[in-house]
């Protein structure tokens, strides 16, 4: 129940700082919602997301707004309230996603459908183990192609290979799951 | 779409978030229909090898490399809803877990790849085959689900400063209208289209096989 109650402040929150218009209230909040995250105790490397946060937000936020601020200042416009708005607000979601991430169980949060949550918890997990799988095929074709040119010829091969064998890997995962699952009594439990 | 959180106004992302929640019960609902207990894994399964049809990178000249989507094949492969809601996953999961992708941009994200996007791969797919070779049509399959969803988010996108201004005239949100964030976004997808295009093909000639073989 926790969880879901944060859930639900969250997803307040974040309607709430979307709607801030004002610099001033923006300011404030992202003072606040700073003080929150130096005193609550979360599971994180603070200062490391904090970097992680500014960063990430400075960069895909600094694409969309700063030519917008330059072609203002070109053309005599003041957009210097919007380009600080914008990226406070911006800003102050990133680092709210970050509390709350940290704070909730998202898989207790949306476990109101079994099903949705069997899902998550599946597809999060099956992700990361076959990333490292695909990382493996990818450094192994940059080892065989390293100091030449790749040929076309061989990218196909290995698009077709990864691809090929990812599509038996699911089709054996699908099965193996469906049984453990079956064995564990899910579709018992849930009719 | 890696826009973060704050420049789509909540008036754009809630009603989205409706339509979005909407459409992923009716898949699912028609899905567990036909596969009933197997609809979990296989899922499951599918999300997870669309991640993966994601995650390959493509070295492009100038010494950087593209991903591809992967929505029209997964959509020609095993229907356009299916392709929806494994791509919602996908999505949905990289947000919240992985951190591409904002809170508020997964809803727009989410309905123009996941769901335009397999829906215009899929039915683009059924119209060309009548007139052209299969492996043009998958091509331009693959290539049409790409450029015209991306033209969604655009559009999307583009309306902001038409909606959303404040007394002066400015703009609350995302500040670019049609006539700069149409030729901005679609311009660098036409590489992105194109590769699409080519996996599509390459994907798709691969795997309907052993696809038709599973019945």
């Amino acid at each position: 129940m926790k969880d879901k109650i944060l859930l639900l402040i969250y997803l307040i929150l974040l309607i709430f700082i979307s709607l801030l218009r004002s610099l001033d209230v923006l300011l404030i909040s992202l003072v606040v919602l700073f003080l929150v995250y130096l005193i609550l105790p979360l599971k994180i490397n603070k200062i490391k997301s904090l970097k992680k946060v500014f960063f990430t937000v400075s960069l895909f936020s600094g694409i969309v707004t700063l030519p917008y601020f330059v072609a203002g200042f070109f053309m005599g416009e003041n957009r210097w309230n919007y380009f600080f708005a914008i990226n406070l607000r911006t800003f102050e979601l990133a680092f709210l996603t970050v509390i709350f991430l940290s704070k909730i169980n998202l898989f207790k949060a949306l476990d109101f459908s079994k099903n949705l949550t069997m899902l998550l918890v599946l597809v999060s997990g099956l992700v990361v183990i076959y990333s490292k799988t695909l990382k493996d095929f990818q450094d192994a074709f940059n080892s065989r192609t390293i100091e030449k040119k790749v040929q076309i010829q061989e990218l196909r091969n290995y698009i077709k290979r990864v691809v090929v064998f990812f599509f038996e890997k699911s089709k054996e995962t699908s099965q193996e799951t469906y049984l453990a699952m079956k064995s564990r009594g899910f579709y018992y439990d849930n009719t | 779409m890696h826009i973060p959180d704050g420049f789509v106004a909540p008036e754009i992302y809630i009603p989205s978030y409706a339509v979005e929640v909407l459409l992923v019960s009716y898949s699912f609902k028609r899905f567990k229909k036909s596969l009933e207990e197997k609809t979990i894994p296989y899922l499951a399964s599918l999300s997870v090898f669309s991640f993966i049809l994601m995650s390959i990178m493509i070295p492009i000249p100038g010494g950087t490399s593209i991903h591809g989507m992967g929505v029209a094949s997964i959509s020609l492969l095993f229907g356009p809803w299916v392709s929806f809601i494994s791509i919602s996953v996908v999505l949905f999961l990289q947000a919240v877990l992985l951190g591409g992708g904002g809170i508020t941009t997964f809803p727009i994200n989410a309905l123009s790849v996941g769901f335009f996007g397999s829906m215009i791969a899929y039915y683009s797919y059924k119209l060309f085959i009548k007139f052209i070779k299969e492996k043009i049509t998958l091509f331009l399959s693959g290539f049409l689900s790409t450029i015209l969803s991306v033209l969604l988010i655009a559009i999307v996108l583009g309306i902001h400063p038409v909606l959303f201004i404040d007394s002066s005239g400015k703009p609350l949100y995302f500040p670019y209208g049609f006539s700069v964030v149409i030729p901005a976004m679609i311009i660098p997808h036409l590489i992105v289209g194109i590769i699409e295009g080519i996996l599509t093909n390459l994907i798709v000639l691969n795997l309907k096989n052993k696809v038709r073989n599973e019945g």
